[in-house]
């Protein structure tokens, strides 16, 4: 207990140092280099630090991003899936059944002292005067710099013992506030998730409001869908991405999804896909479906404060469409139709491929506005017609999800080790909310396995 | 490019704050009121900078989403171009000296200067990062000027051409205000294409009336939220600062 409460004089001793070397000594208000060391002084003062840091967001109006709600329903510095509660034990033995190496991935990860700004970035030089000296400081450390971490009354869905460790999947991100959307509802929740089995397929679902929309008050505007039919032997599953710099993005991805898995169901008793032609009829009306329903709805206020550059566009969504049998052992026929950049992919012993990606090659982009989207592009459509291969994992995404798995994505090897089987609805869902800085966007994944594993669910 | 190259790397979106430094942003009685018997008032546009920029850093920090994946350099020329803050993350800048101050206004060695920095950085924050095209936001008070005559054209643009045709595709977004001519910010700006398929100048200049030193206070302010709407948005989405309007290429 002493060495607690030497420690921790000592730490204040340290972080007053720099502030009473540069407090102004006659009133004034300090020159703007003295203000950058005040600041950073405050920083490293436990509990006064975060309170300081607050004041001055709230003082700005918010401060927690561009047109933000000012006042926080609910805090966290996880986003909503890491806070289910009750299936620690669930989640971590069925990792554990599956064999080490999710975990062996993940524990790999650097430490986020790893990542500090001398080490990672251009033109920085580790004793510059414009920048900290490194991670000896101990001021990189991201858990140092977020508010939330030195403040022990407050209890994150992270720090709470009986919650499963969220996947990291590189650099974490910082904490943010979480805000509520003016109105919720259960179709519209920041989580949603549901699986269960086919015939021969087990299906995963999962859709996870992005930490970019719980900072700035936004609902997810993301959606899935699936869809199968008795009298049919095809399941069909559907993701839609909902633009975020359009106007009624939410609307326009919940009708897409719910429009075109009825219109495939509709068009499967006609027969499966027999080429673009009978997509791009799906596809046409889909978009009818999409303007009818947004040209319904009232102005989209939220939309309007976000005018910049540009004025909120037209309702836009990506779309993506997968078709395939309930029995794939026996009719291993595949369809796939997308348009934006929402994508299929496939995992077959531990590695990832791309079934059908739409997304334009060359040039850099302009982010939202180079994405091709419904209802203004249902021409813009690709498709596939293949087959599942045996012990394949099909897996329809938006880019929030499917933009993290790449080459050198620790994603990429986790959950290519851990999907080699279904995993539970509450580790699937955990899954799709991984950690990864800059990776804030909301995130739908419906994934098929070509074997019926709940057959026993405890 | 390939997305699929840069898909499960970290994003990261490089800023360049380009602030004139020249003389008649500093000097007293070109903006700045000359002194009155009541005494001195009113700040100098440099002032304004000297205070918003640091305030710039520092809102960037604090907001979470944009500061991991918002890296900001902090470039001043006059007679020459000087890199203040090198490419970094808000979060990282610790300590910033004082903003020099020059004399006269060269454009050649400006973009000369930035076409080098965000080549090297760019190449660097590539080899780690999904890395988003570079957006420089240029500041300035005047057309360029060296000796005793005005920079000509076929002296500068080349080199703003170098900096536009970097394979990292910078977007140069002007602004202009005090003496500055709308046809020199058009020049010196690219160009977007809007959803309607029009392209458009990136090129903004100061409405009439608005003191120079709040316009420049007023605009730092608004590359925050520029910044973090070009963040969370994918791509550059700026906001028209207050007391300033979108030129139109005539």
């Amino acid at each position: 207990m002493a060495h607690r409460v030497v420690t921790g004089v000592l730490r204040v001793l340290r972080a007053l140092a720099p502030l009473l070397a540069a407090a102004p000594r006659d009133g004034a208000v300090p020159p703007v280099r003295s203000r950058r060391r005040l600041r950073g002084a405050f920083r490293r003062l436990p509990l006064i630090g975060a309170g300081w840091r607050r004041a001055r967001r709230q003082a700005r109006g918010g401060g927690t991003g561009p047109g933000t709600c000012p006042a926080p329903v609910s805090s966290s510095d996880a986003s909503g899936a890491g806070a289910v509660p009750g299936d620690a034990d669930r989640t971590n033995g069925q990792a554990a059944d599956r064999g080490p190496a999710p975990r062996a991935a993940i524990d790999g990860e650097p430490a986020p002292d790893d990542t500090s700004a001398s080490a990672r970035h251009p033109g920085v030089q580790k004793d510059g005067p414009a920048r900290k000296d490194g991670p000896g400081q101990g001021d990189s450390s991201p858990d140092e710099t977020r508010p939330e971490s030195v403040e022990p009354p407050h209890e994150t869905a992270d720090s709470h013992p009986a919650d499963p460790e969220p996947l990291r999947a590189g650099r974490p991100p910082r904490g943010v506030s979480v805000l509520l959307p003016p109105v919720v509802s259960h179709d519209r929740a920041a989580i949603a998730v549901d699986g269960g089995a086919v015939g021969g397929v087990t299906v995963r679902m999962a859709t996870v409001r992005g930490r970019g929309h719980m900072q700035s008050g936004e609902g997810r505007q993301d959606a899935f869908a699936f869809h199968t039919d008795d009298e049919l032997p095809w399941l069909v599953a559907v993701v839609a991405d909902g633009v975020s710099t359009a106007t009624h993005a939410a609307a326009a991805s919940s009708e897409a999804v719910a429009s075109a898995g009825r219109l495939v169901i509709d068009g499967l008793r006609n027969g499966p896909p027999d080429g673009p032609l009978w997509w791009q009829d799906v596809f046409e009306r889909t978009a009818e479906d999409i303007t009818r329903r947004t040209g319904s709805l009232p102005p989209d206020e939220a939309a309007g404060r976000r005018w910049r550059m540009f004025a909120p566009g037209p309702p836009a969504t990506t779309l993506a469409v997968l078709i395939a049998s309930r029995t794939p052992s026996a009719d291993p026929r595949l369809f796939g139709a997308v348009v934006g950049d929402s994508r299929v992919l496939r995992l077959r012993d531990g590695a990832w491929s791309a079934l059908l990606d739409a997304r334009p090659t060359g040039g850099r982009g302009a982010g939202d506005e180079r994405v091709q989207t419904l209802p203004q592009r249902p021409h813009a459509l690709r498709t596939v017609a293949t087959e599942w291969l045996p012990g394949e994992v099909l897996v329809l995404a938006t880019d929030g999800f499917a933009d993290a798995i790449g080459a050198r994505s620790p994603l990429t090897l986790a959950l290519g080790a851990r999907w080699q089987h279904p995993p539970s609805l509450l580790g699937f869902l955990r899954d799709v909310d991984f950690r990864k800085a800059t990776y804030n966007d909301d995130r739908t994944v419906v994934a098929l396995w070509p074997e019926n594993a709940d057959t026993a669910v405890p | 490019m390939n997305p699929e190259t840069q898909d499960g790397l970290e994003r990261a979106f490089p800023f360049y704050v380009v602030c004139d430094v020249s003389q008649s942003m500093w000097k007293e009685g070109v903006y700045k009121p000359a002194p009155t018997a009541e005494g001195t008032s009113g700040r100098t546009p440099y002032d304004a900078l000297r205070e918003a920029v640091p305030d710039l850093l520092w809102k960037l920090e604090v907001d979470t989403t944009t500061s991991e994946a918002a890296h900001i350099s902090i470039v001043t020329f006059a007679q020459d171009a000087q890199t203040f803050l090198p490419l970094t993350r808000p979060e990282e800048v610790q300590d910033l000296g004082e903003l020099p101050k020059g004399a006269q206004t060269d454009f050649a060695k400006v973009f000369a200067h930035l076409a080098t920095i965000i080549q090297a950085d760019c190449a660097a924050l590539e080899r780690e990062y999904a890395l988003k095209r570079p957006a420089v936001f240029f500041l300035t008070d005047g057309d360029p000027y060296v000796g005793s005559a005005r920079q000509p054209d076929d002296r500068w643009l080349p080199e703003r051409d170098r900096l536009a045709q970097l394979p990292y595709e910078p977007q140069i977004v002007a602004f202009g205000f005090g003496n500055i001519r709308p046809a020199t910010l058009l020049r010196m700006a690219t160009t977007t294409t809007l959803r309607d398929g029009t392209t458009r100048s990136l090129a903004f200049t100061a409405e009439e009336g608005t003191p120079v030193s709040t316009l420049v206070e007023g605009l730092i302010g608004t590359l925050f939220v520029t910044i973090g709407a070009s963040v969370s948005g994918n791509g550059l989405d700026v906001r028209v600062p207050e007391g300033m309007r979108w030129l139109t290429a005539s």
